[in-house]
């Protein structure tokens, strides 16, 4: 297969454990066990790497079984894996010679996996074959609470991994874009490197997204793992960008209703923005996307939606002129909070003014005139009097303290 | 540019069901002498190995060499297809990706099919000394496995003096096939280097004797080491298997 056809999380495998960064407690363990086998049957046939997705279970073992010459045989969750297959085919290779007469590593990717009524069943003949395995077998779980894998926990080596540092993980991703021949800024690394959260495997096919996508010096674009880190990356991807088409790019790529980057960016633009100048320039922008969303609800005239985009993209991103970029932690907007609490404030003064207007025969409107004000004033005066007043109107007192 | 012709469907059907044995896509090398393939089954425990020289085809031209990989299950069941006195035609079509099978019988039938990526490379050959060496009937072969998988899983070869014995046991009881060597015995040649045994899975051995097509086989092999079952095709080909024993416990 050409080489420029495989994805780069398979292109850029380590070949030798040399490569393999991170984890080296586990891997030296996991190391050990495995060279035990050259000398005679380990006590535990098995070894169980647990750890999160992308930190280099699979990576070790093959890397491993390179190094120490074996032949590896893998069933990876894609493969149709149930109690029958297991039974097959793990037991053939677990009992039978390689035609090389080398031994045989196993590597049972995902055993937690193991899904449909068969479950219990799959575990009960990879138990089985560990008894009687004359190859290594290696299996790799995701969750260590999983109660499907706890029984392989009593006859395997456990080996627990962890994330990859970020500092390892920039490493393997400069080794990459310097075999790739191509420049990426830091700043750009660094975003991947801390958007994967200890990832390895997103962070580098993050990376190949980010370089064959044509950029290697604008911010990055991914497809957003939560909603919230979504709004989190496009505004931080929109601060970074340095001029407006950048900025419109930016927006145009995340999938985010406009009213919910609007607060998002109200609430947190002044954490980018130093100088009262550029506040100034930014909240003008937000004022002018919100006055024509406004525009919009009222006349459903949705045309001027692109105007919304532009006020929020490039008017916020080239409000930016001096400050340099930061990253920050955002906060979640407060203003729905506000409008709820003021609607509830709302409902109850409402209720209150029904409640006259019945009493009084006199209509809403004049209540709220001239009805409301008059009780404010007693309450004001004589604070005891709300008691008289919501049993005479057969409201409760606290709707009478809470209109404020 | 590749191109040839087989005046037997048979033929096709042979080499077809020689690759089901055990793979599950087929990498054929085809060269200027002859069409090659040598792989391994996924789980490393059995090889093939088959040359089908320009020779046994009626037509045969190929410039340069040629990878071609193709779905085992597609080819079988394109051959099914296929009559066994149909002309057989094959080529490459390089453009679009495709490997083209034409049978020409009453009607001419053409089948495209798309070429995959082959997951590796074709294996090097092994060279692996044996101390056993036997020729015999195809038929007393097939018989002997089918004999010994009435009870067992493995099957156990034992070769010393002039006889070899194919033998097995399971839960439910014990078979044994004696093969005496001699001019009238379906085991016309038995050499000996030294006494020897070995163990192999039922599983190949039963799915390799479907795909015997000769009237004689050899079989080679060493104590504790693979076995490698050969046997002849169109003439002049060849298909050799060899599949690795069981382990045994050190």
């Amino acid at each position: 297969m050409s080489e420029s056809t495989l994805p780069w999380t398979e292109l850029y495998r380590p070949t030798s454990l040399k490569e393999v960064v991170g984890n080296r407690d586990a891997i030296k363990g996991f190391n050990e066990w495995l060279n035990t086998w050259f000398r005679k049957m380990p006590e535990k046939r098995g070894a169980l790497l647990i750890g999160p997705p992308g930190v280099g279970k699979t990576a070790t073992t093959l890397a491993m079984a390179k190094d120490a010459g074996l032949e590896i045989v893998e069933f990876n969750a894609s493969d149709k894996r149930n109690k029958a297959v297991i039974e097959d085919q793990v037991m053939q290779a677990a009992t039978q010679e390689t035609l090389g007469g080398e031994l045989r590593l196993i590597l049972l990717d995902e055993v937690d996996g193991l899904s449909g009524t068969g479950d219990r069943g799959g575990i009960g003949a990879i138990l089985k074959v560990l008894s009687i395995t004359l190859h290594p077998i290696v299996m790799t779980a995701n969750d260590p609470d999983n109660p499907k894998i706890k029984d392989l926990f009593k006859v395997s080596r456990v080996f627990r991994f962890s994330t990859i540092q970020e500092k390892d993980m920039l490493n393997v991703l400069r080794r990459i874009i310097e075999s790739q021949q191509v420049h990426v800024d830091d700043v750009v690394l660094e975003y991947i490197v801390e958007n994967a959260r200890g990832d390895l495997r997103a962070a580098i096919s993050d990376l190949e997204a980010h370089i064959k996508g044509g950029m290697t010096s604008v911010v990055p674009e991914f497809a957003s793992r939560d909603v919230r880190r979504g709004i989190e990356n496009a505004i931080r991807r929109l601060l970074m960008a340095n001029n407006a088409r950048t900025a419109k790019m930016v927006i145009s790529e995340v999938d985010i209703d406009h009213e919910k980057l609007l607060l998002w960016l109200e609430e947190n633009i002044h954490l980018h923005l130093e100088l009262p100048r550029e506040l100034e320039d930014a909240y003008d922008a937000l004022s002018n996307a919100d006055f024509l969303i406004g525009k919009i609800s009222i006349n459903q005239d949705w045309r001027l939606l692109s105007y919304v985009y532009d006020f929020l993209s490039a008017g916020i991103a080239t409000s930016r002129k001096t400050t340099s970029f930061k990253k920050v932690r955002y906060t979640e907007p407060t203003w729905p909070l506000l409008v709820w609490q003021g609607n509830r404030r709302r409902t109850k003064r409402m209720s209150l003014i029904k409640r006259l207007a019945m009493t009084t025969g006199v209509s809403k409107k004049r209540i709220q005139r001239t009805h409301l004000k008059l009780i404010d004033v007693l309450i004001k005066r004589t604070p005891k009097i709300r008691v008289q007043i919501s049993e005479w109107l057969g409201v409760k007192k606290a709707i009478i303290d809470g209109r404020g | 540019m590749f191109h040839a012709i087989l005046d037997s469907g048979k033929i096709w059907k042979q080499i077809v069901d020689a690759l089901t044995t055990i793979l599950t896509e087929a990498l054929f090398v085809m060269k200027e002498d002859g069409i090659y393939l040598r792989q391994v089954d996924p789980l490393n425990i059995a090889m093939i190995d088959m040359v089908l020289p320009a020779e046994i085809f009626q037509e045969y031209s190929c410039k340069g060499t040629h990878d071609i990989c193709l779905g085992v299950d597609e080819l079988t069941k394109i051959s099914k297809r296929m009559a066994v006195d149909d002309k057989i035609e094959l080529s490459l079509d390089e453009d679009d990706n495709r490997f083209e099978i034409k049978m020409i019988g009453p009607a001419v039938r053409k089948f495209k099919l798309q070429m995959i990526k082959p997951l590796e490379t074709p294996r090097k050959p092994r060279g692996i000394e044996f101390d056993v060496k036997a020729e015999m009937f195809a038929d007393a072969f097939k018989q002997a496995i089918k004999d010994v998988s009435v009870v067992s899983i493995n099957v156990k070869i034992i070769a010393q003096n002039d006889t070899l014995i194919f033998t097995g046991e399971g839960d439910t009881g014990e078979a044994e096939v004696a093969l005496k060597v001699g001019e009238d015995s379906a085991l016309f040649d038995l050499d000996i280097k030294t006494d020897s045994y070995a163990i192999y899975p039922m599983k190949y051995l039963s799915d390799i004797i479907k795909a015997v097509s000769g009237d004689s086989i050899s079989l080679q092999f060493s104590t504790h080491k693979p076995i490698q079952i050969g046997f002849g095709i169109a003439e002049i080909g060849t298909i050799k298997f060899l599949v690795a024993p069981r382990k045994e416990r050190r």
